[in-house]
């Protein structure tokens, strides 16, 4: 029996994530401090801190983007040599969404997209032109935007632009920094419900770094609270936001407010 | 992948009035399933496409399924899916309600060669009276911050002194005394003719300190610190750093511009005397190995040639062409958009530009001096 989408074949039971006791710091600022967690598949996680604790870091340790000074990283169950050939394997089965787009300022929006499929497949121009160009529409943006520089977009136009490179290969872990900053909340809430569709239309597995409350709550199955290094709550977020520890209540309670107030002031300007 | 490469491939079979599709369809298998498109299929009646046999369906697949739907249809069959999965259905569903993406043309204005000239005809003019809206800015603001000695920023200007000059010792020098070799070893071939081989330090002298020396350390500097200006200042500009310069109420050019020319200012006739100096050097060695005539000799011959007034000549190039090139160099830095090329191509073109005015005002000196009599 096998499954539709395109990510049954490494099995279920293997996590797409699998970190073991991971340590980073900068100089004597110590980031985390024994970190272990898995990512099953299919899962939409939420890594949740205050400023400075270390979740844009930990994505870029899942992505082999930074080295930790210690532990062990595994990808869909294999620990990834830098260089090998495997490394580049295991880059196509993965997308990340930069918090700031990390477009490429000397090509159009619909060229950034099409890079990985022409590096990458070797499909004809055109059939790989249609798929940017679809790519790019499911993402939300106006068709003529494909056109486009990057330096000619909007940021929420540039945060779109970014997922739709992140989503061109459909990787099966999609990993996105702070993917609704910069967006005002209607256009979070689409991108959200694009996230949505596409995982449960994909099987996608995703971590995301987010400030957003309101999205986690809508989107994520499970949320990590990183706190002084290292994980202070993990579970869905109704356990989260039930939870009894002061700690957990406490930042909770503070992005509440901040996220309530931005909203207020929202509303005071329309 | 532990799969077999036929289970890896996207399967198209033709079945009577059924298409039945299997095996992986996704991006990067997808190129396989070309080759298998039917080139015939019924004439009349409902086809049916069934995505029974399918194990693995992705965007890029299904809107090559897709495709093909919206391409039958058009020619005004009638075609239905079958037995596809939830997950593949959705899919189908996501692809097949956005607008066509083969509708979008994207057409870049493409100019003619006559255009092109047009364009970078008035770029060029443009870019003209740009710079020189620059340096009047920048003047401006010199009148202003010369009166008050808290504006001088005299830490920065050394550290200008020290990064164009200083470190540029070593290359300038090595370049100069080579120039100063090769002078004198091709004049000497030439003088031995005439017997003449102690003039080698008139031509030597002359050369050198009135053209060769300033040039060449204009132009090492052009490369090696116009070029750096333009990376510093575009870079700070990327990086939003020149508009936070402005919202604070300060002047990029006070803080940025200043400091740069006015240490080059320094550090460039500086150089020139260590240019001049080892061009010599080389002159006089070559010619003690070459033609056997002693530094002592030569020493005595170069101040029968040349006088104070030829090296003052020659210095005075300098501070000019300092000014040139540091403010070139933080022209472009300015004038960079927000990407990496843009920097790019404006540090090119600011090394490009520098070394080329540099030449335009040696030859205005020139004419200058022979004018005055110099």
């Amino acid at each position: 029996m096998s499954d539709v989408t395109a990510t049954e074949r490494s099995g279920q039971d293997v996590p797409v994530v699998q970190l073991r006791n991971i340590r980073t710091w900068f100089g004597h600022h110590v980031v985390h401090n024994d970190i272990s967690l898995d990512l099953r598949r299919g899962e939409i996680v939420a890594l949740l801190g205050g400023s400075g604790s270390g979740k844009t870091t930990l994505l870029r340790v899942m992505a082999l983007l930074h080295r930790p000074q210690a532990g062990r990283v595994e990808l869909f169950g294999s620990k990834v040599r830098r260089g090998s050939a495997e490394e580049l394997a295991v880059r196509g089965r993965m997308g990340f969404m930069f918090q700031f787009g990390a477009l490429f300022g000397g090509f159009t929006v619909r060229r950034n997209v099409e890079l990985p499929l022409v590096e990458h497949t070797s499909l004809p121009a055109r059939l790989i032109e249609e798929i940017a160009q679809l790519k790019i529409q499911l993402t939300g943006l106006e068709p003529a935007a494909a056109g486009l520089m990057p330096s000619e977009l909007s940021g929420g136009m540039r945060k779109r632009a970014a997922l739709a490179r992140a989503l061109a290969l459909d990787p099966e872990l999609l990993m996105l920094d702070e993917p609704g900053s910069g967006l005002d909340p209607a256009s979070a809430r689409s991108l959200d419900e694009l996230i949505g569709r596409l995982r449960s239309a994909l099987g996608l597995t995703v971590v995301m770094v987010t400030h957003d409350l309101a999205s986690v709550r809508r989107l994520a199955d499970r949320a990590i609270l990183l706190h002084e290094g290292g994980i202070l709550a993990d579970g869905s977020p109704k356990e989260l936001l039930a939870s009894d520890d002061q700690r957990v209540r406490y930042f909770f309670q503070l992005e509440l407010k901040a996220s309530r107030s931005a909203s207020e002031a929202e509303a005071e300007t329309i | 992948m532990p799969d077999s490469a036929q289970e890896d491939r996207p399967r198209i079979r033709l079945d009577g009035q059924t298409i039945r599709l299997g095996g992986r369809w996704t991006a990067v298998t997808l190129e396989k399933a070309f080759a298998q498109v039917p080139r015939k299929i019924p004439d009349e009646g409902e086809l049916v496409v069934d995505l029974a046999g399918v194990s693995a369906l992705d965007t890029s697949g299904a809107w090559f399924i897709e495709r093909s739907l919206r391409n039958l249809r058009k020619a005004g069959r009638e075609v239905r899916v079958a037995n596809a999965r939830p997950g593949a259905l959705s899919l189908l569903d996501l692809v097949g309600a956005q607008p066509d993406p083969r509708a979008v043309k994207l057409t870049r204005p493409r100019f003619t060669f006559l255009q092109r000239t047009g364009h970078a005809t008035l770029a060029l003019g443009q870019n003209m009276i740009d710079y020189l809206e620059f340096m009047g800015g920048a003047a401006q603001r010199w009148v202003k911050v010369v009166r008050n000695r808290r504006h001088w920023r005299l830490p920065q200007f050394f550290t200008h002194v020290e990064q164009t000059g200083v470190s540029a010792v070593p290359i300038v020098g090595l370049l100069s005394f080579l120039i100063g070799v090769v002078i004198a070893y091709q004049g000497l071939y030439v003088l031995q003719t005439y017997g003449a081989t102690l003039f080698v330090a008139n031509l030597a002298g002359v050369s050198v300190l009135r053209e060769l020396g300033p040039l060449i350390a204009a132009i090492v500097v052009a490369g090696r610190t116009g070029s750096a200006f333009t990376a510093q200042i575009g870079t700070m500009k990327v990086a939003e750093e020149v508009d936070a310069i402005i919202a604070m109420g300060l002047s990029p050019v006070e803080i940025l511009v200043l400091p740069r020319v006015f240490g080059l200012m320094l550090a460039l006739p500086l150089l020139t005397v260590l240019a001049d100096g080892a061009g010599m050097l080389g002159a006089s060695l070559t010619a003690s190995l070459v033609a056997g005539i002693s530094p002592h000799a030569f020493l005595s011959q170069l101040g029968r040639a040349v006088s104070v007034q030829t090296v003052l000549s020659g210095l005075a190039k300098s501070p000019v062409f300092a000014v040139v090139i540091a403010s070139v160099g933080c022209f472009h830095g300015f004038r960079s958009e927000n990407n990496a090329e843009s920097v790019g191509r404006r540090t090119t073109r600011s090394v490009v530009q520098s070394i080329f005015f540099v030449i335009v005002i040696d030859a205005a000196f020139s004419v200058a001096y022979s004018n005055l009599h110099i």
